[in-house]
Protein backbone atom coordinates (compact mmCIF):
# COMPACT_ATOMS: atom_id res chain seq x y z
CA UNK A 1 0.00 0.00 0.00
CA UNK A 2 0.97 3.51 -0.81
CA UNK A 3 -0.34 6.69 0.78
CA UNK A 4 0.59 9.63 -1.12
CA UNK A 5 -0.82 12.53 -0.62
CA UNK A 6 0.61 16.37 -0.78
CA UNK A 7 -0.16 19.04 2.38
CA UNK A 8 -2.55 21.74 0.84
CA UNK A 9 -1.17 25.12 0.69
CA UNK A 10 -2.05 27.39 3.43
CA UNK A 11 -3.80 30.33 3.36
CA UNK A 12 -1.61 32.73 3.54
CA UNK A 13 0.30 30.51 0.80
CA UNK A 14 3.14 29.69 2.59
CA UNK A 15 4.89 26.74 3.99
CA UNK A 16 5.23 25.75 7.58
CA UNK A 17 8.10 23.57 6.76
CA UNK A 18 9.56 26.29 4.82
CA UNK A 19 13.32 26.92 6.68
CA UNK A 20 13.91 30.59 8.18
CA UNK A 21 14.55 33.53 5.73
CA UNK A 22 12.77 32.15 2.95
CA UNK A 23 8.77 32.69 1.30
CA UNK A 24 6.95 30.32 -0.52
CA UNK A 25 4.09 30.49 -3.33
CA UNK A 26 1.24 28.45 -4.62
CA UNK A 27 0.80 27.72 -8.58
CA UNK A 28 -2.26 26.97 -9.89
CA UNK A 29 -3.77 25.75 -6.73
CA UNK A 30 -1.84 22.97 -5.98
CA UNK A 31 0.97 22.68 -3.84
CA UNK A 32 3.93 24.02 -4.76
CA UNK A 33 6.89 25.98 -3.38
CA UNK A 34 8.86 28.68 -4.76
CA UNK A 35 11.49 29.57 -2.04
CA UNK A 36 13.98 32.58 -2.77
CA UNK A 37 16.79 33.08 -0.54
CA UNK A 38 16.07 36.84 0.45
CA UNK A 39 19.13 38.14 -0.17
CA UNK A 40 19.26 37.47 -4.09
CA UNK A 41 17.95 40.31 -5.97
CA UNK A 42 19.74 39.80 -9.48
CA UNK A 43 17.44 40.35 -12.07
CA UNK A 44 15.57 37.24 -13.77
CA UNK A 45 16.90 37.02 -17.27
CA UNK A 46 14.87 33.95 -17.91
CA UNK A 47 10.97 34.03 -17.05
CA UNK A 48 8.61 31.33 -17.71
CA UNK A 49 5.27 32.46 -16.83
CA UNK A 50 2.16 30.51 -17.35
CA UNK A 51 3.63 28.25 -20.17
CA UNK A 52 1.22 25.37 -21.20
CA UNK A 53 1.92 23.48 -23.91
CA UNK A 54 -0.95 20.57 -25.36
CA UNK A 55 0.21 17.97 -28.33
CA UNK A 56 -3.05 16.97 -29.43
CA UNK A 57 -4.86 15.65 -26.30
CA UNK A 58 -1.51 15.71 -24.07
CA UNK A 59 -0.78 18.38 -22.08
CA UNK A 60 3.41 18.09 -21.68
CA UNK A 61 3.57 21.44 -19.81
CA UNK A 62 0.83 22.96 -17.23
CA UNK A 63 0.79 26.79 -16.39
CA UNK A 64 4.06 26.61 -15.52
CA UNK A 65 6.16 29.39 -13.95
CA UNK A 66 9.69 30.16 -12.57
CA UNK A 67 12.63 32.54 -13.18
CA UNK A 68 16.05 31.88 -13.15
CA UNK A 69 18.06 35.00 -12.23
CA UNK A 70 21.42 36.27 -13.60
CA UNK A 71 24.56 34.76 -12.30
CA UNK A 72 22.84 31.61 -11.17
CA UNK A 73 23.29 27.99 -12.10
CA UNK A 74 19.27 26.43 -11.76
CA UNK A 75 18.62 22.61 -11.92
CA UNK A 76 16.30 22.09 -14.06
CA UNK A 77 15.12 18.81 -12.97
CA UNK A 78 12.20 15.97 -13.13
CA UNK A 79 11.27 12.42 -14.07
CA UNK A 80 11.49 11.41 -17.98
CA UNK A 81 8.30 12.67 -19.75
CA UNK A 82 7.84 15.53 -17.18
CA UNK A 83 8.02 18.21 -19.65
CA UNK A 84 11.42 19.71 -18.89
CA UNK A 85 12.68 19.76 -22.44
CA UNK A 86 9.33 21.04 -24.13
CA UNK A 87 9.92 24.04 -21.32
CA UNK A 88 13.36 24.35 -22.90
CA UNK A 89 12.14 24.24 -26.46
CA UNK A 90 9.56 26.63 -25.83
CA UNK A 91 11.97 28.86 -24.19
CA UNK A 92 14.03 29.11 -27.16
CA UNK A 93 11.07 29.46 -29.71
CA UNK A 94 11.66 25.55 -31.33
CA UNK A 95 7.85 24.83 -29.77
CA UNK A 96 5.33 27.43 -30.04
CA UNK A 97 3.48 27.35 -26.59
CA UNK A 98 -0.26 26.79 -26.66
CA UNK A 99 -0.48 29.60 -23.78
CA UNK A 100 2.04 31.40 -21.61
CA UNK A 101 5.53 33.04 -22.32
CA UNK A 102 8.73 32.49 -22.09
CA UNK A 103 11.22 34.84 -22.25
CA UNK A 104 14.86 35.59 -22.15
CA UNK A 105 16.14 38.97 -20.70
CA UNK A 106 12.65 39.98 -21.09
CA UNK A 107 11.66 39.04 -24.50
CA UNK A 108 10.99 35.93 -26.95
CA UNK A 109 13.69 34.06 -28.32
CA UNK A 110 13.14 34.48 -31.65
CA UNK A 111 13.24 38.67 -30.78
CA UNK A 112 17.23 38.73 -29.58
CA UNK A 113 18.72 40.50 -31.69
CA UNK A 114 21.98 38.09 -31.89
CA UNK A 115 20.57 35.08 -30.42
CA UNK A 116 23.67 33.26 -30.14
CA UNK A 117 25.85 35.67 -28.18
CA UNK A 118 23.07 36.04 -25.54
CA UNK A 119 22.07 32.47 -25.47
CA UNK A 120 24.19 29.25 -25.77
CA UNK A 121 21.54 26.30 -26.15
CA UNK A 122 22.21 22.94 -25.91
CA UNK A 123 18.96 20.55 -26.71
CA UNK A 124 20.45 17.64 -28.31
CA UNK A 125 24.34 16.69 -28.95
CA UNK A 126 23.52 15.90 -32.40
CA UNK A 127 25.51 16.67 -35.60
CA UNK A 128 25.60 15.13 -39.08
CA UNK A 129 27.58 11.65 -38.48
CA UNK A 130 29.10 12.15 -41.88
CA UNK A 131 30.68 15.46 -40.69
CA UNK A 132 34.12 16.24 -39.00
CA UNK A 133 33.91 17.79 -35.56
CA UNK A 134 35.92 20.52 -36.70
CA UNK A 135 33.70 21.22 -40.20
CA UNK A 136 30.35 21.03 -37.70
CA UNK A 137 31.40 23.76 -35.36
CA UNK A 138 32.68 25.61 -38.52
CA UNK A 139 29.21 25.18 -40.31
CA UNK A 140 27.63 26.82 -37.05
CA UNK A 141 30.23 29.85 -36.98
CA UNK A 142 30.03 30.33 -40.45
CA UNK A 143 26.12 30.95 -40.16
CA UNK A 144 26.49 32.77 -36.73
CA UNK A 145 29.07 35.03 -38.29
CA UNK A 146 31.54 34.33 -35.88
CA UNK A 147 35.47 33.75 -36.57
CA UNK A 148 36.57 30.58 -37.69
CA UNK A 149 39.57 30.47 -34.96
CA UNK A 150 36.90 30.43 -32.42
CA UNK A 151 35.83 26.83 -33.89
CA UNK A 152 39.57 25.40 -32.60
CA UNK A 153 39.77 27.35 -29.42
CA UNK A 154 35.90 25.55 -28.36
CA UNK A 155 37.58 22.46 -29.52
CA UNK A 156 40.27 22.58 -27.26
CA UNK A 157 38.03 23.91 -24.40
CA UNK A 158 36.10 20.80 -24.41
CA UNK A 159 38.66 18.46 -24.98
CA UNK A 160 38.09 17.30 -28.06
CA UNK A 161 41.43 19.24 -30.15
CA UNK A 162 42.52 15.66 -30.85
CA UNK A 163 39.06 14.59 -32.46
CA UNK A 164 39.04 17.73 -34.72
CA UNK A 165 38.80 15.85 -37.80
CA UNK A 166 36.99 12.37 -36.67
CA UNK A 167 33.36 11.98 -37.94
CA UNK A 168 31.09 12.63 -35.64
CA UNK A 169 29.81 9.33 -36.60
CA UNK A 170 32.53 7.47 -34.97
CA UNK A 171 32.13 9.95 -31.44
CA UNK A 172 31.06 8.35 -28.20
CA UNK A 173 28.22 9.67 -26.60
CA UNK A 174 30.33 11.63 -24.13
CA UNK A 175 32.40 13.18 -27.12
CA UNK A 176 28.87 14.21 -28.55
CA UNK A 177 27.68 15.84 -25.60
CA UNK A 178 31.64 17.67 -25.32
CA UNK A 179 30.47 18.73 -28.95
CA UNK A 180 27.11 19.83 -27.99
CA UNK A 181 28.60 22.56 -25.81
CA UNK A 182 31.18 23.74 -27.54
CA UNK A 183 28.22 24.10 -29.49
CA UNK A 184 26.43 26.19 -27.19
CA UNK A 185 29.53 28.47 -26.38
CA UNK A 186 29.82 29.28 -29.94
CA UNK A 187 29.13 32.87 -28.97
CA UNK A 188 30.26 33.22 -26.04
CA UNK A 189 26.73 33.89 -24.49
CA UNK A 190 26.06 34.88 -20.59
CA UNK A 191 22.89 32.57 -20.35
CA UNK A 192 23.04 29.50 -21.20
CA UNK A 193 20.61 26.38 -21.56
CA UNK A 194 21.58 22.68 -21.26
CA UNK A 195 19.13 19.92 -21.74
CA UNK A 196 20.30 16.98 -19.89
CA UNK A 197 24.20 17.44 -20.72
CA UNK A 198 24.73 14.62 -18.25
CA UNK A 199 22.59 12.53 -19.90
CA UNK A 200 24.16 8.74 -21.05
CA UNK A 201 27.94 10.11 -19.47
CA UNK A 202 30.08 7.63 -17.81
CA UNK A 203 30.84 8.55 -14.25
CA UNK A 204 34.27 10.39 -15.77
CA UNK A 205 32.10 12.24 -17.71
CA UNK A 206 30.00 13.41 -15.55
CA UNK A 207 32.86 14.45 -13.67
CA UNK A 208 34.38 16.19 -16.35
CA UNK A 209 30.67 17.88 -17.08
CA UNK A 210 30.76 19.35 -13.26
CA UNK A 211 33.99 20.95 -13.48
CA UNK A 212 33.44 22.39 -16.91
CA UNK A 213 29.80 23.92 -15.54
CA UNK A 214 31.86 25.08 -12.32
CA UNK A 215 33.37 26.95 -14.75
CA UNK A 216 30.80 28.23 -16.43
CA UNK A 217 29.71 29.59 -13.15
CA UNK A 218 32.58 30.85 -11.57
CA UNK A 219 32.59 33.47 -14.73
CA UNK A 220 29.23 34.66 -13.62
CA UNK A 221 27.40 32.74 -16.19
CA UNK A 222 23.63 31.97 -15.89
CA UNK A 223 22.79 28.21 -16.41
CA UNK A 224 19.37 26.30 -16.90
CA UNK A 225 20.42 23.07 -16.79
CA UNK A 226 17.83 19.86 -17.12
CA UNK A 227 18.50 16.73 -15.75
CA UNK A 228 16.32 13.65 -14.27
CA UNK A 229 18.65 12.87 -11.55
CA UNK A 230 19.09 15.63 -8.71
CA UNK A 231 22.21 13.86 -7.64
CA UNK A 232 24.40 14.54 -10.93
CA UNK A 233 23.60 18.29 -10.79
CA UNK A 234 23.64 18.36 -6.81
CA UNK A 235 26.85 19.71 -6.61
CA UNK A 236 26.69 22.19 -9.39
CA UNK A 237 23.71 23.80 -9.07
CA UNK A 238 22.71 26.81 -6.51
CA UNK A 239 18.65 26.06 -6.87
CA UNK A 240 16.72 23.53 -8.73
CA UNK A 241 13.12 23.80 -10.45
CA UNK A 242 11.38 20.61 -10.01
CA UNK A 243 8.60 19.81 -12.08
CA UNK A 244 6.50 16.42 -12.43
CA UNK A 245 3.63 16.41 -15.55
CA UNK A 246 4.45 19.64 -16.62
CA UNK A 247 4.07 21.33 -13.44
CA UNK A 248 5.88 22.91 -10.76
CA UNK A 249 6.55 21.07 -8.02
CA UNK A 250 9.16 22.71 -6.20
CA UNK A 251 11.44 26.03 -6.61
CA UNK A 252 13.91 26.30 -3.94
CA UNK A 253 17.88 26.64 -3.14
CA UNK A 254 19.96 23.87 -3.04
CA UNK A 255 20.11 24.02 0.40
CA UNK A 256 16.74 24.78 1.29
CA UNK A 257 15.86 21.52 -0.45
CA UNK A 258 18.49 19.34 1.13
CA UNK A 259 18.35 20.56 4.60
CA UNK A 260 14.42 20.80 5.32
CA UNK A 261 12.39 18.17 2.60
CA UNK A 262 14.96 15.13 3.35
CA UNK A 263 13.69 14.89 6.72
CA UNK A 264 11.24 12.76 6.85
CA UNK A 265 9.75 9.96 10.22
CA UNK A 266 9.35 6.73 10.10
CA UNK A 267 6.77 5.70 11.73
CA UNK A 268 5.91 1.95 12.99
CA UNK A 269 2.27 0.95 13.95
CA UNK A 270 0.09 -1.88 14.57
CA UNK A 271 -2.57 -0.19 13.38
CA UNK A 272 -1.02 1.16 9.92
CA UNK A 273 -4.04 1.63 8.13
CA UNK A 274 -6.20 4.00 10.18
CA UNK A 275 -2.52 5.83 10.85
CA UNK A 276 -1.59 6.29 7.01
CA UNK A 277 -5.77 7.52 6.83
CA UNK A 278 -5.11 10.08 9.75
CA UNK A 279 -1.83 11.49 8.34
CA UNK A 280 -3.71 11.73 4.27
CA UNK A 281 -6.51 13.80 6.08
CA UNK A 282 -3.81 15.62 7.76
CA UNK A 283 -1.91 16.49 4.61
CA UNK A 284 0.97 14.60 5.07
CA UNK A 285 2.89 12.66 2.43
CA UNK A 286 3.44 9.10 3.67
CA UNK A 287 4.74 6.09 2.18
CA UNK A 288 4.74 2.41 3.05
CA UNK A 289 7.89 1.49 4.44
CA UNK A 290 7.76 -2.53 4.65
CA UNK A 291 5.31 -4.08 6.84
CA UNK A 292 3.80 -1.91 8.98
CA UNK A 293 5.87 1.16 9.05
CA UNK A 294 5.47 4.70 6.85
CA UNK A 295 8.21 7.15 5.95
CA UNK A 296 6.01 10.33 6.75
CA UNK A 297 7.02 13.56 5.22
CA UNK A 298 6.03 17.61 6.01
CA UNK A 299 6.22 17.52 9.44
CA UNK A 300 8.36 16.83 12.65
CA UNK A 301 8.06 13.80 14.86
CA UNK A 302 6.69 15.55 17.67
CA UNK A 303 3.87 16.46 15.56
CA UNK A 304 3.09 13.03 13.96
CA UNK A 305 3.43 11.53 17.34
CA UNK A 306 0.70 14.07 18.44
CA UNK A 307 -1.57 13.60 16.06
CA UNK A 308 -1.39 9.55 16.17
CA UNK A 309 -2.15 10.13 19.83
CA UNK A 310 -5.09 12.37 19.27
CA UNK A 311 -6.59 9.58 16.78
CA UNK A 312 -5.45 6.50 19.13
CA UNK A 313 -3.55 5.05 16.88
CA UNK A 314 -0.89 2.94 18.56
CA UNK A 315 2.66 3.57 17.92
CA UNK A 316 6.13 0.95 17.85
CA UNK A 317 8.47 3.19 16.90
CA UNK A 318 8.80 7.25 15.74
CA UNK A 319 12.24 8.23 14.32
CA UNK A 320 13.66 11.52 11.95
CA UNK A 321 15.37 9.89 9.13
CA UNK A 322 17.47 11.64 6.79
CA UNK A 323 17.17 11.17 3.29
CA UNK A 324 19.32 10.85 0.72
CA UNK A 325 19.27 13.76 -2.57
CA UNK A 326 17.71 10.40 -4.66
CA UNK A 327 14.81 9.92 -2.18
CA UNK A 328 14.11 13.96 -2.22
CA UNK A 329 13.95 13.93 -5.79
CA UNK A 330 11.59 10.66 -5.63
CA UNK A 331 9.65 12.18 -2.74
CA UNK A 332 8.85 15.40 -4.59
CA UNK A 333 8.12 13.89 -8.41
CA UNK A 334 6.40 10.69 -7.39
CA UNK A 335 3.55 12.30 -6.18
CA UNK A 336 0.53 12.00 -8.18
CA UNK A 337 -0.59 15.54 -9.33
CA UNK A 338 -3.69 15.27 -9.33
CA UNK A 339 -4.56 13.99 -5.67
CA UNK A 340 -2.55 17.22 -4.80
CA UNK A 341 -4.94 19.48 -6.44
CA UNK A 342 -7.73 20.64 -3.58
CA UNK B 1 21.72 35.92 -45.60
CA UNK B 2 25.03 35.88 -47.14
CA UNK B 3 26.38 34.30 -44.12
CA UNK B 4 23.82 31.40 -44.45
CA UNK B 5 24.61 30.57 -47.60
CA UNK B 6 28.01 30.11 -46.83
CA UNK B 7 27.34 27.99 -44.39
CA UNK B 8 24.85 25.72 -46.32
CA UNK B 9 27.32 25.81 -49.10
CA UNK B 10 29.93 24.44 -46.37
CA UNK B 11 27.77 21.83 -45.12
CA UNK B 12 27.92 20.58 -48.82
CA UNK B 13 30.98 20.41 -49.43
CA UNK B 14 31.91 19.17 -45.86
CA UNK B 15 30.00 16.09 -46.68
CA UNK B 16 31.43 12.91 -48.37
CA UNK B 17 27.85 11.99 -49.83
CA UNK B 18 28.29 15.17 -51.82
CA UNK B 19 31.09 14.55 -53.86
CA UNK B 20 29.12 10.88 -54.64
CA UNK B 21 26.67 12.36 -55.96
CA UNK B 22 28.86 14.28 -58.35
CA UNK B 23 30.67 10.78 -59.19
CA UNK B 24 27.73 9.45 -59.94
CA UNK B 25 26.41 12.00 -62.36
CA UNK B 26 29.80 12.30 -63.82
CA UNK B 27 29.34 8.75 -64.52
CA UNK B 28 26.15 8.93 -65.85
CA UNK B 29 27.39 11.86 -68.55
CA UNK B 30 30.23 9.37 -69.31
CA UNK B 31 28.11 6.39 -69.71
CA UNK B 32 25.29 8.37 -72.14
CA UNK B 33 28.61 9.96 -73.66
CA UNK B 34 29.66 6.61 -74.56
CA UNK B 35 26.02 5.18 -75.97
CA UNK B 36 25.10 8.85 -77.76
CA UNK B 37 28.34 8.95 -79.71
CA UNK B 38 28.45 4.67 -80.39
CA UNK B 39 25.21 5.20 -82.06
CA UNK B 40 25.96 9.11 -83.57
CA UNK B 41 25.49 7.44 -87.37
CA UNK B 42 21.98 6.59 -86.70
CA UNK B 43 20.89 10.14 -85.73
CA UNK B 44 19.45 11.80 -88.74
CA UNK B 45 19.11 15.49 -87.32
CA UNK B 46 21.35 17.88 -85.11
CA UNK B 47 18.13 18.03 -82.63
CA UNK B 48 18.58 13.95 -82.48
CA UNK B 49 22.21 14.09 -81.40
CA UNK B 50 21.31 16.89 -78.75
CA UNK B 51 19.00 14.55 -77.04
CA UNK B 52 21.52 12.73 -75.20
CA UNK B 53 22.76 15.93 -73.62
CA UNK B 54 19.58 17.12 -72.99
CA UNK B 55 18.99 13.47 -71.01
CA UNK B 56 22.28 14.92 -68.88
CA UNK B 57 20.27 17.32 -68.37
CA UNK B 58 17.25 16.38 -67.02
CA UNK B 59 19.01 13.20 -65.01
CA UNK B 60 20.89 16.15 -63.65
CA UNK B 61 17.45 17.91 -62.24
CA UNK B 62 16.55 14.33 -60.60
CA UNK B 63 19.50 13.87 -58.57
CA UNK B 64 19.43 17.57 -57.70
CA UNK B 65 15.78 17.03 -56.79
CA UNK B 66 16.74 13.89 -54.44
CA UNK B 67 19.92 15.49 -53.13
CA UNK B 68 18.15 18.51 -52.04
CA UNK B 69 15.13 17.00 -50.78
CA UNK B 70 17.26 13.83 -48.71
CA UNK B 71 19.62 17.29 -47.63
CA UNK B 72 16.94 19.55 -46.29
CA UNK B 73 15.49 16.53 -44.42
CA UNK B 74 18.10 15.41 -42.87
CA UNK B 75 18.25 18.24 -40.72
CA UNK B 76 15.42 16.94 -39.04
CA UNK B 77 16.63 13.51 -38.98
CA UNK B 78 20.02 14.39 -37.54
CA UNK B 79 17.95 17.16 -35.60
CA UNK B 80 20.83 19.53 -36.54
CA UNK B 81 17.84 21.53 -37.47
CA UNK B 82 17.35 23.21 -34.02
CA UNK B 83 20.99 24.53 -34.45
CA UNK B 84 19.43 26.52 -37.46
CA UNK B 85 16.71 27.50 -36.04
CA UNK B 86 18.23 28.44 -32.78
CA UNK B 87 21.16 30.87 -34.83
CA UNK B 88 18.37 32.18 -37.00
CA UNK B 89 14.80 32.35 -35.27
CA UNK B 90 13.38 33.72 -37.97
CA UNK B 91 13.05 30.51 -39.76
CA UNK B 92 11.81 32.09 -43.12
CA UNK B 93 15.63 32.96 -43.71
CA UNK B 94 16.82 29.32 -43.85
CA UNK B 95 14.60 28.18 -45.83
CA UNK B 96 15.17 31.02 -48.34
CA UNK B 97 19.04 30.39 -48.16
CA UNK B 98 18.88 26.72 -48.49
CA UNK B 99 16.75 27.35 -52.00
CA UNK B 100 19.56 30.00 -52.73
CA UNK B 101 22.15 27.88 -52.18
CA UNK B 102 20.65 24.65 -53.91
CA UNK B 103 19.56 26.17 -56.62
CA UNK B 104 22.88 28.27 -57.32
CA UNK B 105 24.63 24.61 -56.73
CA UNK B 106 22.32 23.09 -58.61
CA UNK B 107 22.86 25.80 -61.81
CA UNK B 108 26.68 25.32 -61.97
CA UNK B 109 26.45 21.65 -61.41
CA UNK B 110 23.65 20.96 -64.46
CA UNK B 111 25.62 23.40 -66.67
CA UNK B 112 29.08 22.11 -65.86
CA UNK B 113 27.83 18.67 -66.48
CA UNK B 114 26.20 19.17 -69.87
CA UNK B 115 29.17 21.63 -71.04
CA UNK B 116 31.04 18.62 -69.96
CA UNK B 117 29.25 16.45 -72.02
CA UNK B 118 29.21 19.08 -75.20
CA UNK B 119 32.91 19.63 -74.62
CA UNK B 120 33.55 16.16 -75.05
CA UNK B 121 31.07 14.89 -77.66
CA UNK B 122 31.17 18.02 -79.85
CA UNK B 123 34.64 17.06 -81.66
CA UNK B 124 34.15 13.06 -81.70
CA UNK B 125 31.13 14.13 -83.45
CA UNK B 126 33.39 16.72 -86.00
CA UNK B 127 35.45 13.95 -86.37
CA UNK B 128 32.46 11.84 -87.75
CA UNK B 129 31.34 14.65 -90.04
CA UNK B 130 28.46 15.25 -87.65
CA UNK B 131 27.63 18.21 -85.93
CA UNK B 132 25.27 19.04 -82.78
CA UNK B 133 23.77 22.28 -84.84
CA UNK B 134 24.57 24.73 -81.28
CA UNK B 135 24.56 27.87 -82.88
CA UNK B 136 23.73 31.19 -80.64
CA UNK B 137 20.12 30.38 -80.20
CA UNK B 138 19.98 27.04 -79.33
CA UNK B 139 22.98 26.57 -77.32
CA UNK B 140 21.34 30.01 -75.64
CA UNK B 141 18.08 27.68 -75.30
CA UNK B 142 19.92 24.53 -74.28
CA UNK B 143 21.75 26.30 -71.06
CA UNK B 144 18.26 27.82 -70.36
CA UNK B 145 16.93 25.09 -69.99
CA UNK B 146 19.31 23.27 -68.03
CA UNK B 147 19.38 26.09 -65.64
CA UNK B 148 16.07 26.53 -65.04
CA UNK B 149 15.47 23.16 -64.80
CA UNK B 150 18.35 22.67 -62.02
CA UNK B 151 16.82 25.49 -60.52
CA UNK B 152 13.56 24.73 -60.00
CA UNK B 153 13.85 21.06 -59.12
CA UNK B 154 16.92 22.10 -56.67
CA UNK B 155 14.06 24.56 -55.00
CA UNK B 156 10.97 21.80 -54.88
CA UNK B 157 13.39 19.39 -53.41
CA UNK B 158 14.17 21.73 -50.77
CA UNK B 159 10.73 22.64 -50.13
CA UNK B 160 9.63 18.54 -50.31
CA UNK B 161 12.29 18.03 -47.62
CA UNK B 162 11.67 20.65 -45.09
CA UNK B 163 7.77 19.46 -45.51
CA UNK B 164 8.35 15.93 -45.41
CA UNK B 165 10.67 16.09 -42.64
CA UNK B 166 12.24 12.95 -43.04
CA UNK B 167 14.64 11.92 -45.95
CA UNK B 168 13.19 8.59 -46.83
CA UNK B 169 9.60 9.52 -47.16
CA UNK B 170 10.76 13.15 -49.36
CA UNK B 171 12.75 10.65 -51.92
CA UNK B 172 10.06 8.12 -52.23
CA UNK B 173 7.75 11.16 -52.50
CA UNK B 174 9.34 12.35 -55.69
CA UNK B 175 10.02 9.41 -57.49
CA UNK B 176 6.35 8.35 -56.40
CA UNK B 177 5.58 11.58 -58.12
CA UNK B 178 7.50 11.26 -60.98
CA UNK B 179 6.04 7.23 -61.20
CA UNK B 180 2.99 8.66 -60.64
CA UNK B 181 2.64 10.66 -63.66
CA UNK B 182 4.31 8.46 -65.96
CA UNK B 183 1.50 5.97 -65.20
CA UNK B 184 -1.17 8.60 -65.64
CA UNK B 185 0.68 9.24 -68.53
CA UNK B 186 0.27 6.53 -70.13
CA UNK B 187 -3.54 6.16 -69.16
CA UNK B 188 -4.58 9.40 -70.13
CA UNK B 189 -2.19 11.42 -72.11
CA UNK B 190 -2.19 15.20 -72.71
CA UNK B 191 -3.27 16.31 -69.51
CA UNK B 192 -0.17 15.08 -68.02
CA UNK B 193 1.57 17.36 -69.88
CA UNK B 194 1.44 20.01 -67.79
CA UNK B 195 2.82 17.90 -64.45
CA UNK B 196 5.99 18.74 -63.02
CA UNK B 197 8.37 16.42 -65.02
CA UNK B 198 6.53 16.32 -68.20
CA UNK B 199 7.49 19.96 -68.12
CA UNK B 200 10.99 19.89 -67.03
CA UNK B 201 11.60 17.94 -70.16
CA UNK B 202 9.20 20.48 -72.15
CA UNK B 203 11.84 23.26 -70.48
CA UNK B 204 14.86 21.24 -72.07
CA UNK B 205 13.63 20.53 -75.04
CA UNK B 206 13.54 16.56 -74.90
CA UNK B 207 9.55 16.98 -75.85
CA UNK B 208 7.80 19.83 -77.18
CA UNK B 209 4.47 19.18 -75.93
CA UNK B 210 4.05 22.20 -74.08
CA UNK B 211 6.09 25.32 -75.46
CA UNK B 212 9.13 26.46 -73.96
CA UNK B 213 7.82 29.54 -72.34
CA UNK B 214 4.56 28.39 -70.92
CA UNK B 215 6.00 25.23 -69.64
CA UNK B 216 9.40 27.47 -67.63
CA UNK B 217 5.80 29.83 -66.85
CA UNK B 218 3.99 26.84 -65.03
CA UNK B 219 6.65 25.41 -63.54
CA UNK B 220 7.92 28.69 -62.40
CA UNK B 221 4.38 29.13 -60.97
CA UNK B 222 4.39 25.51 -59.31
CA UNK B 223 7.67 26.23 -57.33
CA UNK B 224 6.32 29.59 -55.75
CA UNK B 225 2.97 28.18 -55.14
CA UNK B 226 5.14 25.44 -53.14
CA UNK B 227 7.43 27.76 -51.24
CA UNK B 228 4.62 29.50 -50.18
CA UNK B 229 2.58 26.46 -49.33
CA UNK B 230 5.72 25.25 -47.39
CA UNK B 231 6.05 28.66 -45.87
CA UNK B 232 2.72 29.31 -44.43
CA UNK B 233 2.14 25.89 -43.34
CA UNK B 234 4.71 24.16 -42.80
CA UNK B 235 7.83 25.94 -41.55
CA UNK B 236 6.42 26.93 -38.05
CA UNK B 237 5.53 23.71 -37.16
CA UNK B 238 7.10 22.65 -33.75
CA UNK B 239 10.49 21.31 -33.39
CA UNK B 240 10.49 18.64 -30.84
Amino acid sequence: MRVCHQKPAPPNGQSPALPRGLVGETFAGMKTRIIQDETAVSAPVIAIHNLTKDFGTIRAVDDLSFVAAEGKVVGFLGPNGSGKTTTLRSLVGLVTPTSGTATINGVLYRELHDPLSEVGVMLEATAHPGRTARDHLRVLAAEARVPAKRVDELLELVDLGGAARRRVGGFSLGMHQRLGLAAALMGDPRILILDEPANGLDPEGIRWLRDFLRGLASEGRTVLLSSHVLSEVAQTVDEVVVINHGRLVTHAPLEALTSETTRRVRVRSPQYEKLAEVLASSGLTAWSDGADALLVAGDTQEAIGQLAFDHDVVLYEIATEASNLEDVFFELTSTPVLEATP
Amino acid sequence: MTALVRSELLKLRTLRSTGFVLLGLLGIVGITLIASISEAEASNTPAELRDPLLLIGYVTALFLVAMAANASAGEFRHRTISQRFLCNPARGRVLVAKMVTYAVAGAIVAVAMVGLAIAVSDPVLVSKDLSLGLGGIELARMAGGVVIGAVVFAILGVVVGMVSRNPTTAVVAIFGLLLAELLIGSLIGGPTNYFPFALLQSVLGLTDHTPWGLAALILAAVTVASVVAAWRLFLWRDVT
